[in-house]
C-alpha cells in the first residue's frame, strides 16, 4: 500500500475493509472521507471541488458518526453526483460533526467510479484513540 | 474483521448436514449445509460466528441456518436463513435483508440457435451493453421517473413496467410474488431513498451484477426443463441486479432509526450491523413497508431491464422480441424477508423468513405460486461465475422441512476482492475468458478481476449439496457466452 494514500486495505471475504488513522478526530473523519473515494474514484487527484456544502450530523456515538458520515457523503454522490472528498471538518465529537465539504461534480457517465463502495456498515466497527492519535476499521458495503 | 480462526463448536448429522448447538446466548442451534471440502473453506472466514450471531436474535425460531454457498457478510452472514416469530416478539433486521433489498435473478429464454448466432455473439453483446445501462449512480434505462409516478412503481412493482409497455402478463406470472410483494408502503420510503432513486430504474448497478448471454448446454430433468421452455442449444438472458441506492437508503435509514431505538426494546445483540426492531413495532412496521416497497421497486427494474435486453437483442437480429421467443422463465429474490406459512412443530405458523443471500424453494401453500410452475416445483435459479455455468433447479417441498423452504444463491466467493486483485495483476482475463468463449463487456477492468471466476467456489458443488439434501433438483445447465458487468 502506498503511504500517500488516505487508508489501509484490509482483508475481507465479500466486500471491502478500510483502515484509516489521524491526528485528531476531524482528521481522521477527513481522511476517512478522502480515503474512501481514493478506494472508489480512478484519477481522483485530476479533480477538485468546484463548490462546497455545510454538513451538520448528529450520531449516539462517534463510531456511529463516522458510519453515518460516510453514507452520508455516498448518498451525496448516488443522487446528487456530488463527490465530497475534501472535507474540512470545524469539530467532531460527543456525536456531533459540523464542517464544510468540498465537492467536485461527477460527470453522467459516471466513468471515474472505478470501484465503487455503496454504503459504511457498522460490522466491526472500531474508533479508538492510541498514543500516536486516533484509528477506525470500517466495512463497506461494495 | 477479517479471517478468523474461532472455536465454534460442529456436530457433523450426516454427510453434507453440520450443527453448531446452542450455547452462550444462542436461542436456537445453527445448521450448516455443506459438504466436507466445503465446510474447511466457510471456516476460514467470520460466516460461521455470524450464523452464531443470527441464532441470538429474538423470536427466532428452528435454526439459524446456513446455505452451502455462505461466507462472511456483515451482521447476517451471506448464504444465511433466519425466521422469526411475530406473536413471539419476534424481530425484523434490515441486516437480515441486506443493502440491496431484492437482489435477484431472472432468467428468459430465446428460440435463436446457438449454431446460427456463432458468430455474432460480440456484435450482440455489445448491443445489449448500450442499451443496458451499469456502473454505480448511472441514470436508468428509461430516464427519469417523476417523484409520484415513482411512489406507483414502490406499490406495483413489476406490473407497473408491464402496464407502461415494458412486458407481457406472463412475465408477471413469472415473478415470484406476482413481480409485487403485498404489505409495500411507499409513505414508509424516505425522500432520500426516492431521490436516490428516481433516475436509476432500468440500470443494472455494479459489484457482482451482471446481464449474461448463455446457452442451455445441459438438461439434467427433461420434464421440468420441457416444461420451462429450456432447449438445449438455445440462448438465454440472465441479470442480475436489486433494487439500486433506493434500496441502499431504505437499509440505511431503517439502520439508523433501530440503533436509536434498540435500547428502549432492550435489544442486545452482539453486532450493531444486526439492528433490529420488533415486527410489531412502530420501527419494525416502517421498515417493513419500506423493504417491501424497495422490493417492489427491483423487480419493475429487472422487468424493465429485461425488456431492454430484449428490445436490443431483437434489435440486433431484425426481429421482435415475439418472433425471437423471448419469453421470462423465472424470476427470484433473495435478498429479502418474507412472511411465509411454514410448519413449527407440527402447526402452521406465520413466520417472517430473513434470506440473506438466499432464493426461496418452495412454500408451503402452494397459492403463491402460478399453476404451471406446481407440477415440477418453484424455479430456483443459482448462477455461478462468468466462466464457468450456472444452474436452474426445480425447488422441492422437501426443502420446507430442511430450510424452511429455501435453498442457496449463488457459487459463493472463496477468494477476497483483494485477494482475487492479486492473483489477476499482470492476467490479461479478457482474453482468457475469450479463450473459454465468454466475451466481457465491463465498466471498469478491477470488477472484472475481483469478479473472475476464480474468486467463487465451483457453483456445481454447492448446487450438488443442495440437491442430495433433497432441496432442489437441478434441471439445466446453462453456460455463459458474453457477459456485461457494472
Amino acid at each position: 500500500m502506498k503511504s500517500e494514500l488516505s487508508f489501509e486495505l484490509i482483508d475481507h471475504t465479500a466486500d471491502l475493509a478500510l483502515r484509516f488513522r489521524g491526528a485528531s478526530l476531524e482528521q481522521l473523519f477527513e481522511r476517512a472521507a478522502r480515503g474512501m473515494f481514493e478506494y472508489a474514484i480512478e484519477d481522483l487527484d485530476r479533480l477538485a471541488a468546484g463548490a462546497e456544502r455545510a454538513i451538520e450530523l448528529t450520531a449516539g456515538t462517534d463510531a456511529e458518526l463516522l458510519v453515518d458520515w460516510l453514507n452520508e457523503l455516498l448518498f451525496l454522490l448516488d443522487a446528487r453526483r456530488e463527490l465530497h472528498a475534501w472535507p474540512r471538518l470545524e469539530h467532531v465529537g460527543h456525536g456531533r460533526l459540523t464542517g464544510r465539504a468540498g465537492f467536485a461534480t461527477v460527470d453522467r457517465a459516471g466513468h471515474r467510479l472505478r470501484n465503487p463502495v455503496k454504503a459504511a456498515t457498522y460490522h466491526g466497527l472500531r474508533l479508538e484513540q492510541r498514543a500516536d492519535g486516533w484509528l477506525a476499521e470500517v466495512l463497506f458495503d461494495l | 474483521m477479517g479471517a478468523r480462526q474461532l472455536q465454534i463448536p460442529l456436530r457433523r448429522l450426516d454427510r453434507n448436514c453440520w450443527e453448531v448447538p446452542a450455547h452462550g446466548g444462542m436461542r436456537v442451534p445453527g445448521r450448516i449445509f455443506a459438504d466436507e471440502r466445503l465446510l474447511a473453506q466457510i471456516a476460514q472466514d467470520a460466516a460461521l460466528q455470524q450464523m452464531v450471531n443470527v441464532a441470538h436474535m429474538p423470536g427466532i425460531v428452528g435454526y439459524s441456518f446456513a446455505m452451502p454457498d455462505i461466507h462472511a457478510g456483515y451482521g447476517f452472514p451471506i448464504g444465511g436463513v433466519a425466521a422469526m416469530d411475530p406473536s413471539s416478539d419476534g424481530v425484523v433486521s434490515p441486516g437480515g435483508v441486506g443493502y440491496d433489498i431484492n437482489c435477484g435473478v431472472r432468467l428468459a429464454r430465446t428460440n435463436i440457435r446457438h449454431d446460427d448466432v456463432k458468430e455474432r455473439i460480440g456484435e450482440l453483446i455489445r448491443a445489449l451493453y448500450a442499451a443496458v445501462p451499469c456502473g454505480l449512480g448511472v441514470a436508468g434505462g428509461i430516464g427519469r421517473v417523476a417523484k409520484p409516478e415513482l411512489r406507483r412503481v414502490l406499490r406495483d412493482g413489476a406490473i407497473w413496467a408491464v402496464r407502461h409497455g415494458l412486458g407481457t402478463a406472463d412475465d408477471i406470472e413469472a415473478t415470484e410474488d406476482g413481480g409485487a410483494a403485498a404489505g409495500a408502503d411507499p409513505s414508509a420510503v424516505s425522500e432520500r431513498a426516492i431521490e436516490r432513486g428516481h433516475e436509476q430504474l432500468g440500470s443494472l448497478g455494479s459489484g457482482n451484477h451482471f446481464l449474461e448471454l448463455q446457452v442451455v448446454d445441459q438438461i439434467l430433468l427433461p420434464d421440468a426443463a420441457a416444461s420451462l421452455g429450456l432447449v438445449p442449444g438455445n440462448l438465454t438472458v440472465m441479470i442480475h441486479s436489486g433494487s439500486r441506492g433506493l434500496g441502499h437508503q431504505v437499509c440505511t435509514d431503517a439502520l439508523q432509526e433501530m440503533g436509536r431505538a434498540a435500547a428502549r426494546y432492550k435489544l442486545h445483540l452482539p453486532d450493531r450491523q444486526l439492528a433490529a426492531a420488533p415486527i410489531n413495532s412502530p420501527e419494525g412496521q416502517r421498515y417493513l413497508g419500506a423493504m417491501f416497497a424497495a422490493a417492489n421497486f427491483a423487480w419493475c427494474n429487472r422487468q424493465v431491464l429485461m425488456q431492454l435486453a430484449a428490445d436490443a437483442l431483437a434489435g440486433a437480429l431484425g426481429s421482435s422480441r415475439q418472433d425471437i421467443g423471448f419469453e421470462l422463465v423465472y424470476d427470484v429474490a433473495h435478498n429479502i424477508a418474507k412472511f411465509e406459512q411454514h410448519l413449527l412443530d407440527g402447526q402452521k405458523r406465520l413466520l417472517l423468513v430473513h434470506r440473506k443471500g438466499a432464493t426461496r424453494a418452495a412454500l408451503l401453500d402452494d397459492s403463491g405460486l402460478a399453476q404451471r410452475f406446481r407440477d415440477h416445483g418453484q424455479p430456483v435459479l443459482i448462477p455461478g461465475d462468468m466462466g464457468r455455468y450456472s444452474f436452474v433447479c426445480a425447488g422441492s417441498r422437501a426443502s420446507l422441512d430442511l430450510t424452511f423452504g429455501s435453498s442457496c444463491h449463488g457459487a459463493g466467493r472463496q477468494l477476497s476482492r483483494s485477494e482475487a486483485r492479486r492473483q489477476a495483476r499482470g492476467r490479461d482475463l479478457f482474453g482468457e475468458l475469450r479463450q473459454r468463449g465468454v466475451e466481457v463487456m465491463a465498466e471498469g477492468r478491477q470488477t472484472v478481476a475481483e469478479e473472475m471466476p476464480d474468486a467463487y467456489k465451483d457453483v456445481a458443488q454447492v448446487v450438488a449439496v443442495m440437491r442430495d439434501t433433497g432441496a432442489v433438483r437441478p434441471v439445466a445447465r446453462l453456460r455463459p457466452l458474453a457477459v456485461v458487468k457494472g
